[in-house]
């Protein structure tokens, strides 16, 4: 949620922190986890900086970086998980590198880098060509919509029967 | 990263509704819309699009597709440059689309009576645009079509627009032509044709017919009303005879069905006045036992055959019913019993006939019959019928008949004994006629008939196989004892009977009931049959008969000691060869009155060759009661000349008259998605005139034929044993 | 010479069951199915398939008359009277494969001036051919292989089947 970036950041992990004052930069490594707000974050190494300005950029990386955060006006859940994350508070703009996946209220994004842009849910998944994973492909899977609005939802079900 | 990195968000189950993407790459918002680019492939349910780029409106569940797209919808695929579709309402566009439509149409309507269940037939062809309507429905512009196989360029349907509808399982062609090898051989503003369903099966496409009833050129339509109900309007374009509308209404419920057919010519340019033809049948099941049926046929005049029908409709259509009927039929224990009330007047089309050509019209008929099993064996029945008999010309009257009888059944697997006792009472009311007054006629007959038989066995070889023989004396005595000549009485529905083994066993050598024969006689035939000891199959049955008068028939002019002498001899003697053949001598002139043998060999569908001989001392002629003696033989064959072509061929011929009656020579060629069956017929249709005619139809496999639709009854006639090659 | 009064010198061909129903309602030859199977003392024919050890199932009958001989005046001189009769034959649960097709052959002196006489004509040729299919019928259903009786297995269980006419 935008109501995330005011809240604290409390970062915890196995092997503790390094804090440089001057650049505003900490390290963290060993099964680090980040919160803020509704975000929750996982990883094996998390570097966060922090600008003069209060702007905070985050990079965490590891086996398998996992995050999850609550969407505005109670509207579900995204989730995701990569090799790296790069997250630019300022910009509102995350990137996953490496297996990355993104999940929005049963929507799937697959690939091997995904770009989101948290504010405009604007996002972009690069498949990375041939000799990336799963052969440079990129997949999404979109549940079918059944809300009251969709009244076609009901058709195609009716419809996939009568194949 | 070699192997599987842990997977921490799964992805959601399948479910029906879901959509998957897969692309080289994807951009988007969520929820709103979606980019994909390279090797595009999304799916969603049945129904799969490949694309190279692809935008989906996620809110608008719109599918935008580019560069080149391929839907598969079913067993359906089409492919062309851009696609706009609605995945939900499964409509939308798609621009030069190549396609393949090989579903099965799960909606068939109910199939008409007796059609066999449809063969998946794959049509493809392209257009320049498809608009998809639904999940059933398709509409392609500037469309070409065939159900040829991929690579087969033999025919090509092109029209500027088709719907396809596989729901009601029609097909309509809009401005159509017709490309044969590229060479264009007809053009329709619309054509329909079935798309894999029962209904008329047939593309209706228009016909070409020539011959001596004229060029002519008929357009059908075929109007699919409802599911039991369907008519099909045909414009004739007669060049002779002028322009005719034919009109085939067909309705068919669980109670009743029936059809109602008929052709109008309002002006005849030779004969300056309208001609016409009806023919309704209705068949009504009215429960519990009842039932109603009607069968009425009617024409302008009695040519119309002659000008406007084929050989087989001139040749029968000489008395056309008209008859309604109801019928009550009900059975009890050991018996049954039915009534049946019935108007029946014959239009009779002879060329001004004689009295005697036109039937007895029965205004009405009202008939009981019923039989009752009794104790030890025997059984009692009546026959009873009374009828109002009206003529133009003859004596008109009332008759009716009572024939109460009871007779014993003894019945061994080693032989049986039938003797039979009854009473025909018959009643006349005559109306005046001619010289004498109105008056009443009655004849009481006491009947008496014994049938009695044996049968012997024995085993035995016969072409080398194991065969039971059997042999089966049989005899059958008849005693009326009857000394008028009843020539007083009129003649409504009596004729004589021919002789052959069925008539040997009758009490009455006339059928009706205004002449009983006065009788004392004995009729003895012996019986074999070969019986193929593997399968029970009667490979050849030989039959001999005779009949002994021992006392003169008073109703007959000149008596004679016995009956013609009867030999029969025929079966199937393996599965190829058939043999038929009869015998009739003449004990009065003590010449040969009757015969004919017939053989066949049928080794294979599409192989069969048949020779008839027949030989008539005395026969009719022609309609004009004019006799004399008949020698013909007939020679058909249907036989594989070459890979996939047949030649097909009759040769009937008279040796008395030494001219032919009817010669019929043509061939088949069927190349997998089409067939073409060409062949020229003369036939004789009185002692002076032959007709010719020409037969063409092309059938386009899936879709039906062109060309008129009677060449399979004819060539079914012309050689017994024909099968459709492409069958 | 050889000859034995069938059924008295020599074995007469069974029938393969004893027991039977047969199916055939509204069919035309059904009476003289009938007629022909009371000739056998050791088959009784029950009036429910229920505990029938064979079902006999007249599927369907057809009767086509065509045009067998034209004079030289275009007139039909002869018809050729076709009668098919087809029956299934269900023995013990199981059906017996190919069903048995009977075609039996008349021919019908005609002429157009005495159609009422020629129809009854017809029909006593008619009735004569359906009583000579029921006598082949009959006869053939002597020769018919039995098919192998049902497995032991839970197809044996499986109740009468009582096949769909």
């Amino acid at each position: 949620e935008q109501a995330d970036k005011t809240k604290p950041i409390e970062i915890t992990s196995d092997n503790g922190c390094t804090m440089e004052q001057t650049k505003g930069v900490s390290t963290c490594t060993g099964n680090v986890v980040v919160i803020q707000g509704t975000l929750r974050l996982n990883a094996d190494k998390v570097v966060a900086t922090q600008d003069p300005q209060g702007n905070q950029t985050l990079q965490a990386t590891g086996r398998i970086v996992t995050f999850r955060q609550k969407l505005d006006n109670n509207s579900g859940w995204i989730e995701g998980q990569s090799s790296k994350l790069d997250y630019d508070s300022a910009k509102h703009f995350a990137v996953l590198t490496g297996n990355a996946r993104v999940k929005r209220n049963g929507d799937l994004v697959i690939g091997n880098v995904i770009t989101y842009d948290t504010q405009s849910e604007v996002y972009q998944v690069m498949g990375g060509g041939a000799n990336a994973g799963k052969g440079g492909r990129t997949t999404v899977i979109l549940q079918p919509k059944n809300t009251a609005s969709q009244p076609a939802a009901a058709k195609p079900a009716a419809g996939a029967a009568a194949q | 990263d070699d192997e599987e990195p842990p997977i921490a968000v799964p992805a959601p189950p399948k479910e029906p509704g879901q959509t998957v993407v897969h692309a080289d790459d994807l951009d988007g918002e969520m929820n709103v819309i979606l980019h994909a680019k390279g090797n595009v492939v999304v799916t969603r349910d049945d129904q799969k699009v490949e694309s190279d780029w692809l935008d989906y409106y996620q809110n608008k569940s719109r599918v935008k597709a580019g560069d080149r797209f391929r839907m598969t919808r079913g067993g359906d695929v089409i492919t062309g440059t851009t696609l706009d579709y609605n995945v939900d309402t499964y409509s939308g566009t798609g621009m030069d689309p190549v396609f393949s439509m090989a579903r099965q149409n799960q909606t068939a309507a109910k199939p008409a009576p007796g059609a066999q269940p449809a063969k998946p037939v794959t049509l493809r062809g392209d257009g320049s645009q498809v608009d998809f309507q639904g999940q059933n429905q398709y509409r392609v512009y500037g469309s070409r079509m065939t159900t040829c196989d991929p690579g087969d360029e033999a025919w090509y349907l092109k029209s500027s627009r088709t719907d396809l509808d596989y729901n009601a399982g029609v097909g309509v062609a809009h401005n159509a032509w017709m490309q044969f090898y590229g060479v264009p051989i007809l053009y329709s503003p619309w054509l329909d044709f079935p798309l894999n369903s029962n209904r008329k099966s047939g593309f209706l496409m228009p016909t070409f017919k020539t011959g001596s009833s004229g060029t002519e050129f008929s357009l059908p339509y075929y109007w699919n009303i409802a599911p039991n109900y369907d008519a099909t309007i045909t414009p004739h374009i007669n060049v002779k005879h002028g322009n005719m509308l034919a009109g085939e209404f067909r309705y068919l419920q669980p109670d009743y069905s029936g059809r109602i057919y008929t052709e109008q010519l309002p002006k005849d340019k030779l004969t300056d006045q309208s001609r016409y033809a009806w023919s309704a049948n209705h068949a009504q099941n009215l429960g519990n036992g009842l039932a109603f049926g009607m069968d009425f046929n009617q024409v302008s005049d009695n040519n119309y055959f002659t000008d406007f029908g084929d050989q087989v409709a001139i040749a029968s259509n000489v008395n056309l019913n008209r008859e309604v009927w109801l019928n009550y039929a009900r059975a009890w224990q050991g018996g049954g019993g039915n009534v049946t009330l019935r108007a029946q007047r014959y239009q009779n089309l002879t060329i001004n006939p004689a009295p005697g050509d036109i039937p007895y019209a029965k205004m009405p008929q009202l008939t009981f019959n019923a039989n009752q099993s009794l104790p030890a064996g025997f059984s009692a029945n009546l026959i009873s019928d009374l009828t109002r008999f009206d003529h133009p010309s003859l004596q008109n009257g009332e008759r009716l008949v009572l024939y109460p009888s009871v007779s014993w059944n003894f019945d061994r697997s080693w032989g049986f004994l039938r003797p039979k006792l009854g009473v025909n009472y018959t009643h006349y009311n005559l109306d005046a006629f001619g010289a004498n007054p109105s008056n009443v006629q009655t004849r009481t007959l006491p009947i008496f008939s014994t049938d009695a038989g044996l049968y012997f066995d024995r085993d035995t070889q016969f072409l080398g196989r194991d065969h039971l023989m059997t042999l089966e004396p049989r005899l059958f005595y008849v005693n009326i004892p009857n000394n008028k000549d009843q020539l007083s009485l009129p003649q409504f529905d009596t004729s004589l009977n021919d002789i052959n083994f069925a008539q040997l066993f009758t009490e009455n050598r006339y059928s009706g009931y205004d002449r009983i024969n006065g009788a004392n006689q004995i009729t003895t035939a012996l019986t074999s049959r070969f019986i193929d000891q593997s399968n029970g199959l009667e490979r050849l049955r030989l039959a001999v008969g005779k009949r002994f008068y021992l006392k003169d028939d008073v109703t007959q002019t000149v008596n004679q000691p016995s009956s013609d002498l009867l030999l029969s001899a025929g079966g199937d003697l393996t599965r190829e060869w058939r043999f038929d053949s009869s015998y009739q001598y003449n004990q009065q002139l003590g010449m040969t009155e009757r015969y004919n043998a017939q053989l066949r060999y049928n080794p294979a569908a599409g192989k069969v060759a048949s020779v008839r001989y027949r030989y008539g001392r005395y026969e009719q002629l022609d309609n004009s009661n004019n006799f004399g003696p008949m020698r013909q033989v007939d020679v058909a064959a249907q036989w594989p000349i070459a890979r996939r072509w047949y030649a097909i061929g009759r040769y009937n011929y008279s040796f008395i008259e030494r001219k032919p009656i009817e010669r019929l020579a043509g061939f088949e060629y069927n190349d997998g998605c089409w067939s073409l069956r060409m062949y020229s017929q003369r036939y004789v249709t009185d002692p002076t005139t032959t007709k010719n005619a020409w037969f063409f139809q092309l059938e386009l496999k899936g879709l039906g034929a062109l060309g008129n639709n009677g060449v399979q009854d004819t060539l079914r006639l012309a050689v017994p044993g024909y099968t459709k090659i492409n069958e | 010479c050889g000859f034995h009064l069938r059924g008295l010198g020599g074995p007469l061909k069974p029938l393969p069951f004893s027991t039977m129903y047969l199916e055939a309602s509204g069919k035309g030859i059904e009476s003289d199915l009938r007629t022909v199977f009371a000739r056998d003392p050791k088959l009784t024919v029950m009036s429910a398939p229920k505990g029938a050890q064979a079902v006999v199932s007249v599927v369907s009958e057809n009767q086509s008359k065509d045009i067998l001989t034209i004079n030289t005046g275009g007139r039909i001189n002869e018809y050729q009277l076709t009668y098919t009769a087809v029956v299934r034959t269900v023995i013990g649960g199981v059906p017996v494969d190919p069903d048995m097709v009977v075609t039996v052959r008349r021919s019908l002196n005609y002429s157009d001036n005495q159609v009422l006489g020629k129809q009854q004509e017809e029909d006593l040729l008619w009735a004569d051919a359906r009583r000579d299919a029921a006598e082949q019928v009959v006869r053939r259903l002597a020769y018919l292989k039995v098919p192998a009786a049902p497995l032991a297995g839970p197809a044996s269980v499986k109740p009468d089947a009582v096949p769909q006419p």
